[in-house]
């Protein structure tokens, strides 16, 4: 390969996986439709700009945008309070462009809500 | 290319380090938006006064505020380059990123010409009138640059 440095940089953004690419502006979400997952989490990202998780709804895995983490950590939430295999409730708006994406208004984890607006 | 440019950027150590420092991205941010009122608010003082009076005195304004706008112009890129790269490859195709560099090429191009043409001119206080129409796409560029990178978290 003619560039090698940038060759690793480029598989080493392969390999963190496409849902940064996938994340959408807050404009394209339906505030009318409100949907609510209760689910373990598959998968969770503690990353800037926004937190994600990964839940499982109507048995197809969904993306969920969380708050940015400086503001998930103001409210009290922490990363090891979204391991995998926790269970967690979500509330929020389904994509208008990712049948599977949506952004939550709020996260009840360990009996609480947090409001993440 | 340019694709690819965004997808080494997001995965290098910038895009890393961006994406797991609540601290690092969340200063970026805050110092972004004050580089944006330094970069908007200085060139909109200076412009308009090279718009009234026939530009009359204007380099009185224009060096204090020529170097406030260049300093926000300085802060405006480490700060850009570190919010582009936590996600470049969404961030990088967005329309309105896209609005946004174009606006940026036309606002420096346009200091540019404004300074190499009239540069002396200012200093020695007396611009000619054709300068104005330089003053006008400076306030137009600067202006739709700061409005098109806000859409960018709405598109």
């Amino acid at each position: 390969m003619k560039y090698p440095l940038f060759g690793l940089f480029f598989s080493g953004a392969l390999l963190t996986g496409g849902f940064a690419a996938a994340h959408h502006g807050w404009g394209s979400y339906d505030a009318g439709r409100l949907v609510s997952v209760t689910s373990d989490i598959q998968q969770a990202n503690w990353e800037n700009p926004h937190v994600t998780v990964v839940v499982t709804h109507e048995n197809k895995n969904w993306d969920a945008v969380l708050a940015p983490p400086f503001r998930m950590s103001a409210r009290g939430l922490n990363p090891d309070m979204l391991k995998p295999g926790t269970s967690v409730r979500l509330e929020g708006y389904p994509s208008t462009r990712m049948e599977t994406e949506m952004r939550a208004e709020r996260i009840v984890v360990g009996g609480k809500t947090y409001e993440l607006r | 290319m340019y694709l690819d440019l965004l997808a080494a950027l997001e995965g290098s150590w910038l895009g890393h380090a961006g994406r797991h420092s609540a601290w690092l991205y969340t200063a970026a941010n805050l110092l972004h938006v004050l580089g944006a009122a330094f970069v908007v608010g200085g060139i909109a003082v200076f412009d308009l006064k090279v718009l009234a009076e026939h530009g009359k005195h204007a380099w009185q304004v224009g060096r204090h505020a020529i170097p406030i706008a260049a300093a926000g112009l300085l802060l405006q890129i480490p700060t850009g380059v570190l919010l582009l790269a936590v996600e470049a490859r969404a961030l990088g195709t967005n329309p309105a990123f896209y609005v946004k560099l174009a606006f940026i090429a036309l606002g420096l191009v346009n200091v540019a010409l404004f300074h190499a043409r009239f540069g002396s001119a200012l200093r020695a206080g007396a611009l000619p009138p054709e300068a104005r129409t330089y003053a006008l796409v400076s306030l137009l560029a600067w202006i739709v640059t700061l409005l098109a990178g806000r859409m960018i978290a709405y598109l």
